[in-house]
Order: structure tokens, then C-alpha cells, then sequence
């Protein structure tokens, strides 16, 4: 029976082999009479906010500009739920069934990262709006990311504290994907600064709101400097608070989920001069304050939807110059000048990252402002 | 074409899995919520092994269940002391702490930015890269599962599990050691878990801490379920509805806006129905 | 031989055995009668090592089993019922007779792997001797029934049938006539009887005095987790304590 069945197989795996050869072949520089662009990203789950927000941003684009060269677009979403082997098999599904060339994903990075050896093999550029791994750097010559990788926001962190005062630097991060991946990128970037002293380093359970006992080791370090990587601006509020009551005479650092209304709410004035280093969006940039009007309000934050509005014009922009070829279409991306985007200035690298700023913002009198170094 | 090939390697993946959780739970009656944590262990043990020390795919995979063995063995000791309700709480504990290990152990796991550019197997020198030939290995991978564990469960030894499952009592006065079988059980489920999760990551070259956390044990267990407890063929159906369903709903048509909510909402009512109108799964021979 | 001496079991500030002392003759058929809540079914509890002892022991053949796991005790030769019979519900009745069968070795992975055709032609022995059992008593239409689909005699039936299944010395009967109508009862006896023939020791807990006078050889009193007499049947009879205690003559 064994025996029967693994010869069964064999016989299978090998018609499978012959008759099973696909048309990989890259389409031509004409364009289809209907434009197919995929999209994976978190659709549902903890990280649907940003995928949402991303959504938002290319479906108001492709709204106001239905066509590409007169040929219309169509949009095909699907949900990677923030999962690799999800979105793995929504990519797999959008390239055999839908036959697209370019997908808009992954949102998490860990989804970018699994779709990526599949986007590889059959030549279709991705872009991601949202993904922050360093990983993503390196994943493939078609991966590109318009979403720095949060080793930039590392690095700009550990050059700006490097280039003040404060050198003693104590580190407090979630127990989170996001906020340990974090942690490795700063205690990374700091190695390359002889003169900063990590003198503390704790991770904390999740959600949790008493760091009396990690901030009293902290001040026993005498650490002058603290970066808090909490997943939520409550989190990061607590441990604001709680720093000043115990009298830690420290700057504060923190990324991007620092800002929000309950971290306000909680630190109070123990909040005034904390500074934040993120991707910001720059209202200064052209067409900002006409589209930001048009978008729904951000589920997540809006750095996600002008990203993913940013993202749809681009490739609109390559598509119109080489048509729909995905190899061309990565070579035109390599070789653009700067776009000027609503949600920033984008020129890749050729490892197909974004040149996107960092910004870097400080609170004052109860909100975030940005500033300058 | 690609997308159906994938979707098989994904089901045979998801029917190791299950099997293996089958042979713990549906036979056994151990409710083992951490099971994903020993498809982690084979996991990044295939994943480490080979991209950064250049191991050889098979020995990375029989390092990886032998690893995985040994840990479910030393853990079983504690747990299986437990009564049942304390047991799926302290299994569901230890599928936490397995993934705040994988998190947190940066320097050898890389932690949340998890591993990349996981190579495709070679064995003897010939290289299954490209789906077909995955396939064909997985399926051979799966086929084996199920005739070591069909020999088994239809042995004197199956009765023995199945006797330990309906009631433990009896079964140590009918002259079984329990705590040895049950041991030897979960120590087996682990093996073949560890296996499903050495596949997965050379299909996926991409695996992260998140992959293996407390929901996938979950999904493994409803997979079972689904497919019927007791019963090895129902396992592989329970694997091939838990992949098919959701795909299915892909092609539904829901309108844009709403269409991952939709998804998720239908896919959680199917389970739910199905869980109604027939408990024991399709082919199931157990119900809790 | 067993010896019970001064066995002592404490639950939740409760005695339930106190100081218990008896001997069961080897080859007797030891009725053990004592009011609800005499300790009865828990002696032969505690005799599997199913609950931790606070004092005292139990010897068989000069073997110590306190301190014994079950399934060690059974290994000695020592196999029981349950006075609330109820077989495996989601496996069958031959399945269920299996359960209990003894194998020459203990079934390891390596048998069932390595030793597959002494084990299978073992398996097909005991699969014969269970058809038979179940013939004998009129259930061989039942041997792919599904353990919860029996009735209450049934059922009951085949926990004696068990017994048949794996070789012993001592055999420990509790209740096995509760509930039964006479036809069943006559039956199980006549099993019991054969049993008893082919040179086992059994202790028989049981209510029914009459069935006791009749089988048992020897008797056992006990009473909130004591002895209060032993000897043959009309012995105890005589003794008022007893009478009082249990008889209501």
C-alpha cells in the first residue's frame, strides 16, 4: 500500500513537471486592455489600521486618475492579515490568477519578506508602504519600499543623541515584534558611537504600566538619556510620567508611536521635550494640504495613506513610460529622479529603498512639532 | 499552475501538522495547546542551521526534530502531572513563552526581524527548488507521516492510547504505565511537528517569530477538529478545508471596501456552522 | 496471600480507613459486606494505589504494595471492576476487551515496529479469545458496538468478561451484581464460579446477602473504615455487633 501510494506520487510530481510549465514570460511594453495591480497587506488583525490607511491612499489616487494611457486600472486587494504564509499565498494568487506584474505589500514587513522570494521568481516589482525591517533592504532587486527602514530611524537617533550632551543611554522596549525589532537597530546603530554608553536595557511585558522598578535601575545607572519604545502612546505616557515622579533626569527619545492624544493625556507636563524621531509627513510639500483634505481620517496614522497615494503615482508614472513589464518597470524606478510625492521627496537607492527623511519632532506645550536638528 | 501548487505544498504542510497533533490529542486525549511552539523549534532550527552555519538541509531537519523531542520530552515531565483543565492552560503558557523565546533570543533567532533567504532543499545533491519538486518531497514527507503513525495507532499500541484518552484510571489498572505512554506520545507529536515546520520554512525562505505563535496552535487544533479527532485520514481533509476555505472566499466577490472583514466574518461563520452540524468533525471517531 | 495491616487513609480530615487489618486466604472467595460508606470501594482504591496511603500496608505474596503504582499492581497479578461500570464510550467492545488484555512483553514503539509480526500474531490470539468471551455470553454481535452503546447489563457483563482477558491471581469484584436482573445475575455467577475453579483468590464486594452466604467462603466486616469481624459467613452472622451494624436481624 506504501509502496503503491509513493509510486502514485512520483508518477503525479512528474506529469506535474511536464505539463505544468507556466508562461513566465514578461509581458510586452504594450499596455493590457485592463490594468491588473495586486495589493497584500493587513487588511484585518492587530495591523489593519496601516493597512487600511495604505489602501486609502492608493484608492484615492487610482479615483482621481482611473487610467494609466488611456487603459483603465483595477485594483485587486487581498488580505495578508500581517502573516507570511498569507501573504505569500495572496501573492501567489495575484500573480497566477490575476495575472499581475506589481503589487502594492506587503504592509508588515514580515509579509513583504515572505512575498518576496515569490516576487522575485516570477519578476513582479512590489512596493511597501509600511514595511520597517532592515530585512526588506536586502530582500530582492524587485522589492521596494517607499517606508524607511526603521535602521534609518536607528541611526538618525543614535547620531543625534552621539552628537549632544546626554551619553548614558538607558533603553526600555515592549515585548513586541515591532518594539524588539527596534531595539536591535538602536543598540546596533549605537555600537557605531564609542562615545554613547548603553547602561540600561529592559524589555517589559506587554502592556504593562508600572516601570518604577526599571526606571529606579535605570536612575542607578545614572543614565541621563532614555529611549522609550513602547508600543502605544499610553505605554510611553506611563513611563514618561513615572520617570519624572522618580526624579530621572533624563531626555527622552521615542519613535513614532509615542504621539497620540492619551500620551498627553498621562505624561502631562513630564511629557514637555520629548523628542520623536519618525516619518513624518512635511505639510510643507506640495499638493499635501489639497489631498490630506481628501483622504478619510487615518486609521492608524497618515504617513500611511500619502505613502500609499505616493506609491500608486509612481508606479502609474513608470507603467506610463515602459508599459506594463515589470523588469522595466524596476529599472525605470532605479534610475528616477526625485518624485516629488505628497508625502515626501522619493528617490530609491539600488537596493530599492527610499531616501524618505526622517523628521524629528520635539513636544511643546502639549503637542508634537516638528524641528530641526 | 503555481498558485494551486502552492496551495497543495501549504495543505500536505498543514496535514504533517495535523497528523502529528492528531496522534497527541484526537488518540491520546492530550489537548496540547503548544503545538506550534515544536513546529517553531523545527523551524528555525532548518532555518539557522542553514543559512548561517551552511548545514545540509536533511541534517538540519533530523537536528531539528531531535531538538524538538528532547525539549517536549523534559517539558512533558511537569505537564503531563496535570489535570486536564490545568493542563491546556499550561500548555497555552508554554506556547507564550516559546514564542518570547524565539522573540527574544536576538542572537541566535534574530528576533522580530525573523530569517531570510532560507534556501531550498538539496539532498544527495539534487536541489528541489521550484514547486513542483517541493511537492513532490513534501508529499513523500507527508505520505511517511502517516504510515508510521497508521502503524501505529492501528496497533496493540493505539488501543492502549485510545484507553489512556477515554478514561486514564482504567487504564493504569488495566496495566499500562500512562505516564510513560503519554510521554512517548508527546514526544512523537513533536517530532513530526518539528518536521512540518523544517518544510515550511524552506517553502515559505522566509520565517519570523510571529509564524509560530499561540494562534497557530489554535488553527492546528481546529484544523483537527474540523477534520475529525481519531481518525488520520480526517486529519489530512481537516488540513486541505482550513487552506481551502479561506481561498474559496477569495474569489467570492466581496466589494473592496469591506472585503478582509467579510472574509474573516464568513470564514469564522463556516467554522461555526460546521461545528453545529456535526461536532465530531467530518471524520471524526472523538468528541471532547 | 494478602495481608492488610493497620491501613490508615485521611481525606480531607476524614478517616476514611482506620487502622484496617485483614487477610484474605489464598483461593478463597472473600465477600467484603459493610454499610454505604464502609470503605469498601475504597480499599480496593487504595489497594491499586489510586490514592496515597497515610499509614499501614498491604502485602501479596510477601511484596509490599503500598507505594506501588497501578499499573505496577496489575503487573503483580491483581485485576479488578468498577463498582460504576461504564466501558471506554468512543472505542468498542472489542476494543474495550484489548484495553485490558495482557501482552507477553509490554506493547513499546520499538514492538509495534520492530517485533510487528509476533506482536500481530499475538493480537490475532487475544482478538479469537475475545470472540469467544463475547459468544459465550450471547454479545458477539455487539464485539464493533461502540463502548456507549451498550446497556446497563451489558455493559456490566463485559467489565467481568475483562477480567478473562489477562491472566491474574487476585481479582477484585466490586459490586458486579448491582442493578442486574436475575437472568444477568446467574450468568456473571456462573462466570465468577469459573474463575473461582481455575485457582484465583477474589474479594467480592457486594450488598446481596444471600449471594454472599452462597459464594463466598470467607467474609470480611467492615464498618467506617475498620474491621469489626471476619471469618465464614455464619460466624459473622453470630457476632451482634455485626447484626447491629449491618444485618438489622
Amino acid at each position: 500500500m506504501f509502496k503503491r501510494i509513493v509510486l502514485i506520487t512520483f508518477i503525479f510530481s512528474a506529469l506535474m513537471l511536464t505539463g505544468c510549465t507556466e508562461d513566465k514570460t514578461v509581458s510586452t511594453s504594450e499596455l493590457p486592455d485592463v490594468i491588473r495591480l495586486g495589493y497584500v497587506g493587513p487588511l484585518t488583525g492587530a495591523a489593519a489600521a496601516y493597512g487600511q490607511d495604505i489602501k486609502a491612499g492608493i484608492d484615492l489616487y487610482f479615483s482621481e486618475h482611473p487610467t494609466i494611457g488611456d487603459k483603465p486600472v483595477e485594483v485587486i486587494y487581498e488580505d495578508g492579515k500581517c502573516n507570511g504564509a498569507d501573504a505569500a499565498v495572496a501573492a501567489q494568487k495575484l500573480i497566477t490568477v490575476d495575472k499581475v506584474r506589481f503589487i502594492f505589500g506587503g504592509g508588515c514587513s514580515g509579509e513583504t519578506l515572505s512575498m518576496a522570494p515569490i516576487a522575485e521568481e516570477n519578476k513582479v516589482v512590489t512596493i511597501s508602504s509600511g514595511s520597517s525591517s532592515p530585512e526588506v533592504t536586502t530582500a530582492g532587486d524587485y522589492i521596494f519600499r517607499d517606508y524607511p527602514s526603521d535602521s534609518k530611524v536607528a541611526q538618525d537617533m543614535a547620531a543625534y543623541i552621539a552628537s549632544h550632551d546626554r551619553k548614558k543611554v538607558a533603553l526600555l522596549t515592549e515585548q513586541t515584534d515591532f518594539a524588539q525589532g527596534y531595539r536591535m537597530m538602536i543598540k546596533d546603530s549605537m555600537t557605531a558611537y564609542a562615545e554613547l554608553e548603553l547602561v540600561a536595557d529592559e524589555a517589559y511585558g506587554v502592556d504593562n504600566a508600572d516601570f518604577r522598578t526599571l526606571l529606579t535601575k535605570a536612575k542607578q545607572q545614572e543614565a541621563n538619556a532614555l529611549i522609550s519604545i513602547g508600543q502605544s502612546p499610553s505605554t510611553n505616557g506611563f513611563v514618561v510620567k513615572q520617570a519624572k515622579e522618580l526624579g530621572l533626569d533624563v531626555q527622552i527619545y521615542g519613535p513614532d508611536t509615542l504621539s497620540g492624544q492619551e500620551f498627553f493625556d498621562i505624561a502631562k507636563d513630564a511629557g514637555e521635550g520629548v523628542i520623536q524621531f519618525m516619518v513624518v509627513p512635511d505639510p510643507t510639500q506640495p499638493g499635501y494640504a489639497e489631498k490630506i483634505s481628501k483622504l478619510p481620517e487615518a486609521q492608524g496614522a497618515s504617513i500611511f495613506q500619502l505613502l500609499g497615494y505616493d506609491a500608486a503615482g509612481m508606479a502609474a508614472l513608470a507603467i506610463e513610460h515602459v508599459g506594463y513589464d515589470a523588469t522595466a518597470i524596476k529599472d525605470y524606478w532605479y534610475d528616477m529622479p526625485i518624485y516629488k510625492g505628497i508625502g515626501g521627496d522619493h528617490k530609491f537607492d539600488e537596493n530599492g529603498d527610499d531616501t524618505t527623511k526622517i523628521g524629528m519632532r520635539i513636544a511643546k506645550d502639549g503637542e508634537f512639532v516638528m524641528t530641526e536638528e | 499552475m503555481d498558485y494551486i501548487l502552492h496551495l497543495a505544498i501549504t495543505m500536505s504542510i498543514w496535514g504533517i501538522l495535523t497528523l502529528s497533533l492528531n496522534y497527541v490529542a484526537g488518540f491520546t486525549g492530550i489537548i496540547s495547546l503548544s503545538h506550534a511552539t515544536f513546529y517553531g523549534i523545527g523551524a528555525y532550527s532548518t532555518a539557522i542551521l542553514t543559512v548561517k552555519y551552511g548545514f545540509s538541509f536533511l541534517l538540519s531537519v533530523a537536528i531539528g526534530m531531535f531538538l524538538a523531542a528532547v525539549i517536549a520530552y523534559i517539558v512533558s515531565i511537569p505537564l503531563l502531572k496535570l489535570q486536564e483543565d490545568a493542563f491546556i492552560l499550561v500548555s497555552f503558557g508554554f506556547a507564550i513563552i516559546g514564542y518570547h523565546v524565539l522573540l527574544n533570543w536576538q542572537s541566535i533567532t534574530n528576533g522580530a526581524l525573523g530569517i531570510k533567504g532560507i534556501k531550498a532543499p538539496v539532498i544527495f545533491g539534487f536541489s528541489f527548488s521550484g514547486k513542483p519538486l517541493f511537492l513532490c518531497l513534501v508529499l513523500v514527507a507527508l505520505i511517511c507521516t502517516y504510515f508510521i503513525l497508521h502503524r501505529i495507532v492501528k496497533s496493540p499500541y493505539g488501543t492502549i492510547m485510545k484507553n489512556i484518552r477515554e478514561n486514564s484510571i482504567v487504564a493504569s489498572v488495566n496495566g499500562h504505565d500512562v505516564t510513560a505512554y503519554k510521554r512517548s506520545v508527546y514526544t512523537v507529536g513533536a517530532l513530526f511537528a518539528a518536521l512540518a515546520g523544517s518544510l515550511m520554512a524552506t517553502f515559505l525562505m522566509f520565517i519570523e517569530p510571529k509564524s509560530f505563535e499561540l494562534m497557530i496552535s489554535v488553527f492546528i487544533l481546529i484544523a483537527l477538529i474540523l477534520g475529525g479527532m481519531g481518525n488520520l485520514k480526517g486529519s489530512i481533509l481537516g488540513a486541505v478545508f482550513i487552506i481551502l476555505i479561506p481561498e474559496i472566499l477569495r474569489f467570492v466577490g466581496f466589494p473592496n471596501t469591506i472585503i478582509g472583514e467579510m472574509q474573516q466574518i464568513t470564514y469564522g461563520l463556516i467554522l461555526v456552522l460546521l461545528m453545529i452540524l456535526r461536532p465530531q468533525g467530518l471524520l471524526g471517531e472523538y468528541k471532547i | 496471600m494478602l495481608q492488610v495491616r493497620d491501613l490508615d487513609l485521611h481525606i480531607g480530615g476524614l478517616k476514611i480507613l482506620n487502622h484496617l487489618t485483614f487477610d484474605v486466604p489464598d483461593q478463597s472467595i472473600t465477600g467484603l459486606i459493610g454499610p454505604n460508606g464502609a470503605g469498601k470501594s475504597m480499599f480496593f482504591n487504595t489497594l491499586f494505589g489510586l490514592f496515597q496511603v497515610n499509614g499501614g500496608s498491604i502485602r501479596f505474596n510477601d511484596v509490599e504494595l503500598v507505594g506501588k503504582k497501578p499499573h505496577e499492581i496489575s503487573h503483580l497479578g491483581i485485576i479488578r471492576t468498577f463498582q460504576d461500570a461504564r466501558l471506554l464510550p468512543q472505542i468498542t467492545v472489542l476494543e474495550n476487551l484489548l484495553a485490558a488484555t495482557r501482552y507477553a512483553e509490554p506493547t513499546t514503539l520499538s514492538r509495534v515496529f520492530f517485533h510487528k509480526k509476533a506482536l500481530y500474531q499475538e493480537y490475532l490470539s487475544h482478538v479469537k479469545r475475545a470472540q469467544s468471551l463475547l459468544k459465550r455470553v450471547g454479545l458477539e454481535s455487539k464485539i464493533h458496538a461502540m463502548g456507549k452503546d451498550l446497556s446497563y447489563g451489558q455493559t456490566k457483563l463485559i467489565e467481568i468478561l475483562k477480567l478473562f482477558m489477562a491472566d491474574n491471581q487476585v481479582i477484585l469484584l466490586d459490586e458486579p451484581f448491582s442493578g442486574l436482573f436475575p437472568e444477568m445475575i446467574k450468568i456473571i455467577t456462573e462466570l465468577i464460579l469459573e474463575l473461582v475453579k481455575s485457582g484465583r483468590t477474589i474479594m467480592l464486594v457486594e450488598h446481596n446477602m444471600k449471594l454472599i452466604s452462597e459464594v463466598c467462603n470467607h467474609v470480611i466486616v467492615m464498618d467506617a473504615g475498620t474491621t469489626i469481624a471476619s471469618g465464614t459467613f455464619s460466624q459473622i452472622r453470630s457476632k451482634s455487633a455485626v447484626a447491629e451494624a449491618y444485618l438489622g436481624d
